[in-house]
């Protein structure tokens, strides 16, 4: 059940995304802070990842530098084998706050990446297509400040769909929502994924929420981060509410809290 | 099971709510407005008119006028055609003034925020002359532009420009984090920043200043006028309160806290629908 991914080897048979001795040190006013500490993962095409651990274990820097938005001190990222330098199109991004522009209605928030990448207009089919899927049907013409939370990440979530990205970097995206929402949007994310199946890491600091979602689930200390271990998660697909109720479950969650140093 | 109800609480959440148009106009909210404020504005006048009443020595009503006189002396005022001509030339160079200043404003907000050296160079500038006393200025706009017009949209237009540059300035250099990361990660250039986050999402802010600054075009005018002139509003003021018609003083000080408000509601419905989408756009104005 226990695997621990081998640190410095080039792109393993299978990995569409590749960490090679990742190290992110930021310089808080003369004082190195070592965010990331040679970090290296591989993750296979349509696998769901997460990334759990402490607040400042680095897990969100991981994501940013993934994304091509953070240069990392020294190591690379190789995703289908080429070196990140920069943002790309296949690579989508979804925040902790729903960063939708509150001067956009719901379908124009989610045309926001096809606008920008000058796609041509005839993306009404598609759009239709993610508001189904995300089940926001009826609110296409509300505004950002009419949608409680939960509904306001599902417009964040048809936002990063829409453009179809091929990974799907997701930073906390439930983490400002009450336990009653974040429950019943990862059944909805875990139905997302097993139909789009596209490969996804997820960073949160929810233990149970990580089990039920990932395929494999990366343990992440702090100072300096690093990756403690990654656990695989066998529970059998799809993941549904009932899934909890089973006994890997409970026993991964269990783990993963151990290895944390919670009991 | 326990998992499924789980599932139908939470369902709730997809019900639609019930929908106001954002920005909607609530005919009963500005009724009672009205009504508490009228309430108000009786009991001071009739407080007024009764201390009028006390002893000359006690209440010199010379100076002091009395709302049974105001009154008559603002219909009179609003039905002579010499007083609209003076108010019509103050209402021209508030608004010369204001588009001057308050575009001038917006313009140089834009260049400043383009670039961060242009930024640090002027912005210390920017907070000196924000903090100076620019009424101060008006002998000066008298001495370059003379007795006339353009003296007052001068000052007026100084006044009305400090504003609007600081806010322009503000609203759009101030963007939230994970929005700008957003807009870096679908890879937008400048100009799509710009287009989509920057400019729209400075328009409250700047809004604010363009609303400070119409009060302040009115404001620069009046001293321009108070300062040197033959005609305009304050012209009118003055003169009246030399001449000790307090009540005709009064009377214009009335139509121009009138056409202050009526400044103020227009901006106000043009924020309603302009920024309909931002959340402080329902407080009361």
């Amino acid at each position: 059940m226990v695997s621990v991914e081998a640190a410095g080897f080039r792109q393993g048979a299978g990995a569409v995304l590749h960490l090679d001795r990742i190290t992110q040190v930021f310089d808080k006013r003369g004082d190195p802070l070592v965010a990331l500490s040679d970090v290296s993962l591989n993750v296979r095409r349509g696998e769901f990842i997460s990334l759990v651990g402490p607040s400042g274990c680095g897990k969100s820097t991981m994501l940013k530098i993934i994304a091509g938005l953070l240069a990392p001190t020294s190591g690379s990222v190789y995703l289908g084998g080429s070196l990140i330098t920069e943002p790309r199109a296949e690579i989508g991004f979804m925040f902790q706050t729903s960063t939708l522009f509150p001067w956009r209605s719901v379908t124009r928030n989610i045309t926001l990446p096809l606008e920008i990448a000058g796609a041509s207009r005839d993306w009404n089919e598609r759009v239709a297509d993610v508001i189904d899927l995300v089940q926001l049907n009826g609110f296409e013409h509300h505004y950002p400040r009419e949608l409680s939370g939960g509904m306001q990440q599902r417009v964040a979530l048809s936002r990063l769909l829409v453009s179809d990205p091929s990974l799907m970097l997701l930073d906390e995206p439930f983490g400002a929502l009450d336990e009653f929402t974040r429950e019943h949007l990862n059944t909805e994310l875990a139905r997302i994924v097993e139909r789009t199946n596209k490969t996804t890491m997820f960073v949160t600091h929810n233990i149970p929420e990580a089990v039920f979602l990932s395929d494999r689930v990366a343990v992440m200390g702090s100072a300096p981060g690093r990756i403690l271990e990654v656990m695989d998660v066998d529970l059998p697909r799809p993941r549904v509410p009932a899934s909890r109720l089973r006994p890997e479950y409970a026993e991964i969650v269990y783990r993963i809290r151990e290895i944390l140093g919670l009991h | 099971m326990t998992a499924n109800r789980m599932l139908d609480t939470s369902s709730t959440e997809l019900e639609r709510p019930p929908r106001r148009p954002l920005g909607a106009f609530s005919v009963r909210k500005l009724s009672e407005q009205i009504l508490l404020t009228g309430l108000v504005v009786l009991a001071f006048c009739l407080i007024w008119e009764g201390l009028s009443m006390l002893d000359p020595f006690f209440w010199p009503e010379i100076i002091l006028s009395r709302p049974t006189e105001i009154f008559p002396a603002f219909f009179e005022a609003l039905t002579t055609g010499f007083v609209w001509r003076h108010f019509w030339v103050t209402f021209q160079e508030t608004f010369i003034g204001f588009v001057l200043g308050a575009g001038g404003g917006f313009l140089l907000g834009m260049g400043v925020s383009m670039s961060p050296i242009f930024r640090k160079a002027f912005y210390p500038l920017i907070v000196l002359f924000q903090s100076t006393p620019r009424v101060a200025l008006a002998p000066i706009f008298i001495s370059w532009f003379g007795f006339g017009m353009s003296s007052k949209v001068a000052l007026s237009a100084t006044i009305c420009f400090f504003p609007v540059l600081v806010n322009t300035i503000t609203g759009l250099t101030m963007i939230e984090e994970n929005a700008g990361l957003l807009m870096k990660s679908l890879r937008a250039s400048r100009w799509q920043t710009f287009r989509h986050l920057r400019l729209p999402s400075s328009v409250p802010t700047i809004f604010a200043g363009l609303k400070a600054a119409l009060t302040f075009a009115l404001i620069g005018a009046i001293v321009g006028e108070l300062t040197a002139t033959n005609e305009g509003a304050g012209h009118l003021i003055e003169t009246a309160a030399f001449q000790f018609r307090m009540d005709d003083v009064f009377a214009y000080l009335m139509m121009l806290a009138f056409i202050g408000l009526a400044l103020f509601l227009l901006a106000g419905w043009m924020e309603r629908r302009l920024i309909f989408w931002h959340v402080d756009v329902d407080q009361p104005i």
